[in-house]
């Protein structure tokens, strides 16, 4: 049990904003890394994990996350966009630049949103990507390049106005 | 290794092995600098996220993640390897063995020496007996 609240302690975070990223939903992610670790408890009785306990974890959470998307379908997808509209344009000081980042992610296809957010939310490397997503190193460095040279552009087509467009750029 | 300049930042910004001569021309293709530039700051801007998980959340996972007593003790035994396990059955029968003999020398030892007195009595010459010589003619 202390092997699971140790990852627990070290990875919960991440795997809550990795999910939180993919889902646009905080209510969602919490429901789903709970779900996550639940699976990590009960795997953790049968066997034991030393190699990469951070490809393991979000090994987890990308198929909890998997079979979420599976069950529900894109449209839990934008009612969660929906909802943060809403609620990013009540409560942000910068409502337009943050949901902005928000909307960008979505037009990521699923794959390429995935690899990209185990890199930048997840902190995983190439290596370990490329065993929770069974991919090749090579796949994963080039839908990352893809991910992020189609956020960027997406983001600073974000505003018309010049003095702001350096501010809502990436 | 990929060849894409684009690519090639991208993997240098992740920390990746890059050639160093690739990255000497990828630095050279016309806004390389800005390309750099924009993916750093998508990176902080992602990474500059507060959010956390509600109470509820940390109050549901409080009990999955205590400490229960181990009930499946006995699986504990099972990857004992095989070997290890006969020098432990040969050690109990060794001490087994070793006990009984130990045990019928104890016996044997006790067997052949005198038991311990239960009572002792005290007889005092010319007083609770008198020989032959000390008797009155």
């Amino acid at each position: 049990m202390r092997r699971a609240t140790e990852l627990f302690r070290r990875y919960h975070l991440q795997v809550f904003r990795y999910l939180r990223r993919c889902t646009g939903s905080a209510a969602e992610a919490e429901d789903l890394c709970q779900e996550v670790f639940v699976r990590v408890v009960k795997a953790l009785r049968r066997t034991e994990v030393d190699d990469s306990p951070a490809a393991w974890v979000f090994t987890v959470a990308r198929n909890v996350l998997l079979n979420q998307r599976r069950d529900a379908g894109r449209r839990v997808v934008i009612e969660a966009l929906r909802a943060e509209t809403d609620r990013a344009s009540r409560e942000s000081a910068e409502p337009a630049v943050r949901l902005d980042l928000e909307r960008a992610l979505r037009t990521l296809a699923p794959l390429d949103q995935d690899v990209f957010l185990l890199r930048e939310v997840g902190g995983l490397g190439y290596t370990e990507i490329a065993a929770v997503c069974d991919l090749t190193q090579d796949a994963v460095r080039s839908r990352i390049c893809r991910a992020r040279l189609a956020l960027r552009s997406a983001l600073s087509g974000a505003t018309d106005n010049p003095s702001a467009a350096r501010e809502a750029r990436p | 290794m990929s060849h894409d300049p684009m690519e090639i930042l991208s993997s240098f910004m992740d920390g990746e092995e890059v050639e160093p001569a690739a990255l000497a021309e990828a630095l050279t293709v016309s806004g390389a600098r800005e390309t750099l530039l924009d993916f750093a700051l998508l990176r902080a801007r992602l990474r500059d996220d507060p959010a956390r998980p509600g109470f509820e959340f940390y109050r549901a996972m409080e009990p999955l993640l205590a400490d229960r007593p181990d009930r499946s003790w006995w699986r504990k035994l099972v990857p004992v390897p095989a070997p290890a396990l006969a020098v432990l059955v040969l050690a109990g029968m060794g001490l087994g063995i070793w006990g009984g003999l130990e045990l019928r020398r104890v016996e044997r030892t006790r067997v052949e020496s005198p038991p311990v007195p239960d009572r002792v009595l005290h007889f005092e010459p010319g007083v609770d007996w008198q020989s032959q010589t000390d008797k009155p003619s």
